[in-house]
């Protein structure tokens, strides 16, 4: 089976209770290899628990999750990028103020581990040069063609669900049962 | 082999020593109605009956575990019929079985269907899974055991946030609350079932059965009187031949041989 992602172009003036919407509707898509986030990245938050709906979908995503972003980064546009596990931002990205960002430490924390979340929340000059340093996100002049080759390196929508959940398994459990979770992957009809 | 029985949406199967009951209603997302949990009913007695097997896995497949009850059916309670109906004999049969049980969720368990896997004694979640007891939205409250079988696992906090907002927990938080014991690929947590059931169907079966009949005394009496139970369940399994074995064995540094007697 081939790549694909289920693909999920937000429109400008798009809400948080849209946007979360939007976002269950697409990760019901169980053939795409990866949900791919574009569009309207400049938008702020209205409305913080829709704003926690969507980011707690992403976070917990069964499958790959690829932000494209371009030009003036909102406190959502951050957002996405430090939920993605495929970052890519073109030249022209770029966010004056991050710590207007609502959960930036949580999220930061999360994609960067204590330091690079220190960089963030502590008002990085640039905030999209701290991904890319970090080797979150990756910068290229051509977002599409990066996205899509990132997409088709996933493999079969199963192989990268399957890395998806050990992910997930890793982040939610003790070592000695994410490895456990994991090798179930690894017997029988998966191996 | 699926031996699927004549009871409709409950089959059963049986892997050596294990008896695996599903529930099979699929386009009903496993909904519990009267002739489902009649046969549940009956497929726990079966069981408890048996006296080859050792334990039970209760699974509604890799998809959805059960989505809780038909509200339909519910709706034709009285005040009068609920506690003599179908509902509450079949899960006091499911939390009666003197084998251990280990329930197989994933996907929806709610409800009623939460009720069941928390009436066994070990559950193995699916990462899919998500648990929860949303009777109050429709004006009710769980009438299996939804009020008081979360609290034993995971403290009278999530007990409350589970009956009073009908909030749910995916499998993750389950497992970090204490509400489920393993957490599995969903496409596998029949498999990781079955390898705890077989795992529990390696030890003595009269230690396990008296392991579980000590470990229910506190759901039917306060805590002395369990104690005294469990005191009262230990004088009698000391006396049985596999005690006897197993300290043979263990003193003779060889494998015990179980008989069950």
């Amino acid at each position: 089976m081939g790549s694909s992602a289920a693909t999920l172009s937000i429109a400008p003036g798009t809400g948080d209770a849209d946007l979360a919407g939007a976002i269950r509707r697409a990760l019901r898509d169980r053939e795409a290899t990866a949900l791919s986030l574009q569009g309207d990245v400049a938008a702020g938050t209205d409305d913080a628990q829709a704003f926690a709906r969507w980011v707690m979908m992403l976070a917990d995503a069964p499958l790959p999750v690829a932000v494209a972003a371009g030009g003036e980064l909102g406190p959502r546009g951050l957002a996405l990028l430090l939920l993605a596990d495929i970052a890519i931002v073109d030249e022209t990205a770029a966010m004056p103020n991050p710590t207007s960002t609502p959960a930036l430490a949580a999220l930061a924390a999360r994609a960067l581990g204590p330091v690079g979340a220190r960089r963030l929340v502590f008002g990085a000059a640039d905030p999209v040069a701290t991904l890319v340093a970090s080797g979150h996100a990756e910068r290229t002049a051509d977002p599409e063609a990066a996205m899509a080759a990132r997409i088709a390196a996933l493999g079969s929508p199963a192989e990268a669900r399957r890395r998806r959940a050990a992910l997930n398994a890793s982040r939610h459990l003790n070592f000695s049962e994410a490895l456990d979770f994991d090798l179930w992957f690894h017997t029988g009809k998966d191996a | 082999m699926p031996d699927k029985n004549a009871d409709p949406g409950v089959g059963t199967e049986i892997h050596g020593a294990v008896r695996v009951i599903r529930i099979d209603r699929p386009a009903a997302r496993n909904a519990l109605n009267p002739a489902l949990l009649d046969a549940l009913a009956e497929a726990f007695d079966a069981a408890g009956r048996d006296s080859a097997l050792r334990a039970i896995v209760i699974t509604g497949g890799t998809e959805v575990f059960s989505a809780g009850a038909d509200i339909d059916a519910l709706g034709g309670h009285t005040a009068a019929t609920y506690p003599g109906s179908v509902n509450r004999r079949a899960f006091d049969a499911i939390r009666a079985t003197p084998l251990p049980v280990v329930a197989a969720v994933a996907g929806y368990c709610l409800g009623g269907g939460c009720e069941i896997a928390l009436g066994c004694d070990l559950i193995v979640a699916g990462d899919t899974a998500i648990f929860g007891q949303p009777e109050i939205n429709i004006g009710i409250i769980p009438g299996a055991g939804g009020t008081q079988l979360w609290a034993p696992r995971t403290g009278a906090g999530a007990q409350a946030e589970a009956a009073l907002t009908a909030r749910t927990v995916d499998a993750w938080e389950a497992r970090r609350i204490g509400l489920v014991d393993r957490v599995v690929p969903s496409a596998h947590v029949i498999d990781a079932a079955l390898h705890l059931a077989h795992e529990i169907a390696t030890k003595a079966p009269l230690a396990a059965r008296a392991a579980k009949k000590a470990m229910r005394a506190p759901w039917s009496a306060p805590l002395g009187a369990s104690l005294d139970a469990e005191v009262q369940i230990m004088s009698g399994l000391l006396a049985s031949a596999d005690a006897h074995e197993g300290v043979a064995a263990f003193l003779e540094k060889r494998r015990p041989r179980f008989e069950g007697r």
